[in-house]
């Protein structure tokens, strides 16, 4: 495999998202009837058609240009031994793995989610058993705190190092950082697991709708704004483009109050191990964020209250690691405002939509601020979640 | 001059080599193909369809980044096709087109 570009640092990038792109046979397979169909209908144009031929064909393409070729087709979409030749053609060590697109089981109460959830654990952690690189993420739903931690203890069992939640609502219909969840957290981190939002998990950017969305769906539906119609090969698509400009612009406000709960209810004050990730949701807001937080804790400490000891800046800099998009110019932002603790590299790899060369594109950005900068952004803030040593049993 | 003219002319632009070439010098590569000029200017654009774009291909479709507008050209090449008359052999190789298309994100 050719080698890709890297930032003098090949073989030790560290890679917070990754997903492996199984079938539409196999989402029927792990979600059961019930919880399948939509996301079957929206895959099954897309895989049916994979042959032999085609990915043998995509194969050799991909040997010569890793980034030519990504979705369902891509060198090591769904192969593990493919899958560890991209990842050395690319320098990255370890990739969290996460659902080819947005679990569509990641809150479903009752039996069947459950079941669709265990049963999704199951394959991934088979997956990737064979190696150390590959480092899945649970999936784990926060219906009440006793559930959850029912599930949080099967997957710790499994030896699992993060696990996926859903954010698109309060979980338990209260804060994340209410002390009820605090026997889960403190589970996650005795067996040094980290929390993961994803897009997708909150409703916006999902590959199909969500059985709950953090923002209602009226917020994008502008008329003049609907995209063209889509070629009937390829109609699936157009109910993603639908959601259009004002979901594109607001992707990470989910995200941004579900860590703004957790965090000023003190959760990671409580658990100073615990990592929350928050991925594929660009960071441009991250700065802001931060200056608003502390503002908030210390204007609520004039009055006498503490949400925290600590600054929310401080937590943040130690326990959340945000990925920009390939195409930010993540040096302008820690120029202005520091936070290189806080942004981390993520391929999106095998998506499309991770861009080409994503590690040349964001080595290239951060080469003026100097090798120290750019290792911490390529390996050094990714470490506490996958430089664990847990990782080493289970390989 | 029909659909299944500019399906064969999209089909052959899976070559990235002539999809370059009609990118660079337009028409003249097209020579073989018996294009009219609306059909040149969908084939056309569509070969430089996401030349400036990092994104790969109908990777500008996937969710969240829809749509971005590059590959726009691609998709109104694509449904031209899928709107007119294609004989049995066309239509089935155009059809694994689209399919590999969508799968690999590719072009």
């Amino acid at each position: 495999v050719t080698p890709g570009k890297s930032p003098g640092l090949h073989g030790q990038i560290l890679d917070l998202d990754g997903h492996v792109m199984f079938d539409h046979e196999v989402v029927a397979e792990l979600l059961g009837e019930e919880l399948a169909g939509p996301l079957v209908r929206w895959m099954e144009p897309l895989t049916s058609a994979v042959t032999p031929e085609l990915r043998g064909d995509a194969r050799a393409r991909a040997i010569e240009d890793i980034g030519s070729v990504k979705g369902f087709l891509a060198l090591g979409a769904v192969d593990v031994d493919d899958r560890l030749s991209a990842l050395d053609c690319l320098g990255i060590a370890r990739q969290l793995i996460l659902p080819p697109v947005s679990w569509p089981a990641l809150d479903a109460a009752g039996p069947r989610g459950a079941l669709a959830r265990e049963r999704y654990n199951a394959w991934i952690s088979e997956w990737a058993a064979a190696t150390d690189r590959l480092v899945p993420a649970a999936v784990l739903a926060m219906i009440d705190p006793e559930t959850a931690l029912d599930e949080a203890e099967a997957i710790a069992a499994a030896g699992f190092t993060a696990v996926e939640v859903p954010f698109a609502f309060p979980p338990g219909g209260r804060s994340p950082g209410d002390a009820a969840w605090d026997p889960l957290w403190s589970l996650l981190t005795d067996h040094e697991m980290s929390v993961v939002l994803h897009l997708g998990g909150a409703g916006p950017g999902a590959a199909v709708a969500q059985p709950r969305s953090f923002l209602d769906s009226g917020w994008f539906d502008i008329a003049h704004l609907q995209p063209p119609e889509f070629p009937a090969s390829m109609a699936g698509l157009r109910e993603n483009a639908a959601a259009g400009p004002v979901s594109l612009a607001t992707l990470h406000v989910p995200a941004e109050v579900f860590c703004t709960s957790l965090i000023l209810g003190g959760a990671l004050e409580r658990h100073p191990d615990l990592m929350v990730l928050v991925l594929e949701m660009g960071a441009q807001w991250v700065a802001s964020w931060v200056e608003r937080l502390d503002g908030v804790a210390r204007s609520y400490k004039a009055y006498g209250l503490e949400p925290l000891t600590s600054l929310p800046s401080e937590v943040i800099a130690r326990q959340v690691r945000v990925t920009p998009f390939e195409a930010n110019d993540v040096a302008s932002w820690i120029e202005r405002d520091g936070l290189s603790d806080v942004y981390t590299f993520a391929s999106d790899y095998p998506h499309a939509e991770g861009g080409r060369d994503p590690i040349g594109r964001l080595s290239a950005n951060l080469s003026r601020l100097g090798p120290e900068t750019t290792k911490r952004f390529f390996v050094d803030n990714a470490a506490p979640i996958l430089g664990r040593s847990t990782l080493v049993g289970r390989a | 001059m029909t659909a299944n003219d500019t399906a064969r002319a999209l089909i052959a632009m899976d070559d990235p080599t002539l999809r370059a070439e009609v990118a660079a010098v337009g028409a003249e590569a097209l020579a073989a193909f018996g294009l009219d000029d609306d059909e040149l200017g969908l084939v056309i654009a569509a070969a430089r369809s996401g030349e400036d774009d990092d994104t790969v291909g109908f990777g500008a479709f996937a969710p969240p980044y829809v749509p971005m507008g590059a590959n726009i050209s691609l998709l109104q090449a694509v449904r031209y096709v899928e709107d007119g008359q294609l004989n049995s052999a066309t239509r089935s190789d155009f059809t694994a087109f689209t399919a590999k298309l969508g799968a690999q994100g590719d072009w």
